[in-house]
């Protein structure tokens, strides 16, 4: 990957982030402030970023960890495209960030009107958003199971009883896994139909049966999805579908 | 049919047409009477049976969660009207045919006035039956299939409950008795013939079913899933304590017996049910809970129904304390084994039905502790147990093949309501959203 076209991933990585947490106007113009910052310091850290933007917009807890978890796993992506080796931190430390050119960057960013003009970007985006509600489903759905007591590592052995009997692929299934425990950042892109996610989240809700019942899991699934919805990412897709 | 009830009711009038008119015509009115008033008490009775089918409705749905309220009501109603059909077309004949061999009725299939039917008993066996097959819906609430439950609900009341009733009430003395009859069983209103059957066959069902999702931990710990509506459930219970004035009281059949001891004894024995239930809670330091307490009453009222007529008032008090007793200790016993029974239905119904099998030969009034009744009663029981367990047993292991008995995993997530019948319970105050609108 040519560092102009990582340049404008790491762009794309922001916007999506900050969309999932706020409305799209909000998110374009936190969007555009934070890059006019971004070009004055020329670097780009994750932790100072979810810092800085969390005290400015009083971020509650859930959104702050919504905000690192998605950027988090935008930059992992971006990385293992470009250096399977790399971690976060030599992101961190190696992005050269660019000088601020809007013209430029404008058209990367998903918006409403080339959205209905074209076909193929309209496409792109449902996917985008849908994946998007996806990992803020399944995060909740950890995050919640975590305050209930059950670490994240003893439901993930559930699951994956769980999901050997389901339709998802053995290799899918493996990928899945990893990026539950956080070795895979791009292991749940590789759960690509509606029937696989949604196989994924019943069978979170069978391991979290299993862990802590079923009136619990209940309440965990409904108060996950309740939450998701009130999320931006879900005015594109709503968490329902995958139920 | 001769009641005393009858007797009671209309002695005035017998005074009065004797005085009246020649004793011949005094007499052929009399006949006229108790004919009409036998056939009046078995419709009234008929009534009260038919309403506790919407007091198992009531108490089943309340104690399942909100996603599957509808499931537990069409079962309970289907049950009913498909059982009804059945029980008309094969049952009646299978169970109260001419029985030559013991074992099985061979005439009055698909009963009408061919038949010289009595269509009055008819009626009441025809809720006698649905009832039977009704005691199965609650034990296997939240994760049966319905298609499932509906063919296995047919086999049970064209199959396996006929068949036992034939041992025990079938036949006559011109052509030759059900086996058990013929042993001098004693079963006043089916304890064992109607409640322990169904419970058996219920007990049968939750085992080839297994457990809901959840319902044990890995350790083995039973884990509450409180029923969505105790309100419900209490309704349920008073309705049906209600209709077993039917249920006994119409079960008349001699004039010998006393119809207002029956009552009596009936609800005395639900009564105790409730206290002993209440004391074998704070015995095991377990919390008091209501809806144990409504299966204490129900335990009572099961067990009694053998030996309502045979029984003086404190037997029938002791018959109901037993029986809460057994309602607490078998569920707990259940969940032990990892058994899930929803609203504890082999409990009351199988165990209690028992019970109050044996209680009816033991408190015999005229005849206390006569060891060769209580043997014949021990024999009715066992054959009972071994019949429905085992024939139901089959029954839900055949459907399991063919259809499949157990409802998908995402079907228990998303609640039988939504996605076996496209309906919602409380679509307006239904927080919990475990299902997608857009599907379907």
């Amino acid at each position: 990957m040519s560092g102009h076209l990582k340049k404008e991933a790491l762009k794309t990585a922001v916007y999506q982030a900050i969309r999932l947490i706020r409305t799209e106007e909000q998110a374009k113009e936190d969007y555009l402030v934070w890059l006019g910052l971004f070009g004055k310091e020329n670097r780009f850290s994750l932790v100072r970023f979810v810092q800085s933007y969390s005290e400015r917009h009083h971020l509650t807890p859930e959104e702050k960890m919504l905000l690192r978890d998605s950027l988090r796993s935008n930059l992992f992506t971006i990385n293992q495209n470009s250096d399977d080796t790399a971690t976060p931190e030599t992101i961190e430390n190696t992005i050269p960030l660019p000088k601020v050119n809007k013209e430029l960057i404008e058209p990367t960013i998903p918006r409403n009107d080339s959205i209905e003009q074209s076909p193929t970007k309209k496409t792109l985006s449902l996917k985008e958003s849908n994946m998007a509600t996806f990992e803020m489903l399944l995060n909740e759905l950890f995050d919640r199971v975590g305050k209930n007591g059950i670490e994240r590592l003893m439901l993930i052995e559930t699951l994956k009883y769980f999901l050997k009997g389901s339709v998802l692929p053995i290799n899918t299934q493996a990928q899945f896994i990893n990026w539950c425990v956080g070795k895979s950042p791009s292991g749940i892109e590789r759960v690509v139909t509606m029937e696989e996610k949604s196989a994924v989240i019943h069978n979170v809700y069978n391991a979290i049966c299993e862990e802590l019942g079923p009136v619990e899991a209940d309440m965990i699934l409904s108060q996950s999805v309740e939450h998701v919805k009130s999320l931006p990412c879900a005015e594109t897709v709503s968490p329902e579908v995958f139920l | 049919m001769r009641s005393k009830l009858s007797y009671v009711l209309f002695s005035t009038v017998i005074l009065f047409l004797a005085s009246t008119s020649g004793a011949f015509a005094a007499e052929k009115n009399i006949q006229s009477f108790i004919i009409s008033a036998d056939t009046l008490l078995l419709l009234v009775g008929s009534a009260l049976v038919f309403f506790m089918q919407a007091g198992f409705a009531l108490l089943e749905s309340g104690f399942v969660r909100s996603k599957n309220t509808i499931n537990v009501i069409m079962k309970n109603y289907c049950d009913m009207a498909v059982g009804l059909i059945i029980f008309w077309l094969f049952g009646y004949g299978l169970m109260f045919g001419s029985n030559p061999s013991g074992f099985i009725g061979t005439s009055y299939f698909m009963p009408d006035a061919k038949t010289g039917i009595d269509y009055s008993a008819l009626l009441y066996q025809m809720m006698f039956a649905a009832t039977a097959a009704t005691i199965i819906s609650g034990a296997v609430a939240e994760r049966m299939n319905f298609w499932a439950y509906v063919m296995t609900s047919i086999l049970v009341t064209g199959l396996v409950y006929p068949i036992f009733g034939s041992w025990a009430w079938g036949g006559d003395e011109a052509t030759g008795l059900g086996w058990l009859r013929g042993l001098g069983f004693i079963d006043f209103a089916g304890s064992t013939v109607v409640h322990s059957i169904g419970g058996w066959c219920a007990l049968a069902a939750i085992i080839v079913l297994k457990p809901r999702i959840g319902r044990f931990s890995r350790d083995g710990v039973a884990r509450r899933i409180p029923g969505h509506n105790l309100t419900l459930v209490a309704l349920g219970g008073f309705i049906l304590w209600f209709g077993w004035f039917g249920f006994n009281g119409a079960s008349i059949t001699s004039s010998e017996q006393d119809l207002g001891l029956i009552l009596v004894n009936t609800q005395i024995s639900a009564a105790a049910g409730v206290v002993a239930a209440l004391l074998t809670m704070a015995i095991y330091k377990q919390p008091i809970l209501m809806t144990e307490v409504i299966n204490g009453s129900l335990g009572g009222l099961v067990a009694i129904t053998a030996g309502a007529a045979t029984m003086s008032i404190g037997f029938a008090l002791l018959t109901g304390l037993i029986a809460g007793f057994f309602v607490i200790s078998f569920n707990k016993l259940l969940r032990k084994l990892k058994i899930d029974d929803v609203v504890g239905a082999v409990g009351v119904h199988g165990v209690c039905g028992a019970w109050g099998t044996i209680a009816a030969g033991l408190f015999y009034s005229s005849d206390l502790f006569n060891v060769a009744r209580v043997f014949v009663q021990l024999i009715g029981v066992s054959a009972a147990f071994i019949w429905a367990f085992s024939a139901a047993y089959l029954v839900f292991k055949l459907v399991d093949k063919l259809v499949g008995i157990r409802a998908p995993s995402i079907h228990e997530q998303r609640g039988l309501d939504f996605s076996e019948h496209f309906e919602i319970g409380y679509p307006e105050f239904q927080n919990i959203k475990t299902h997608s609108n857009n599907k379907g």
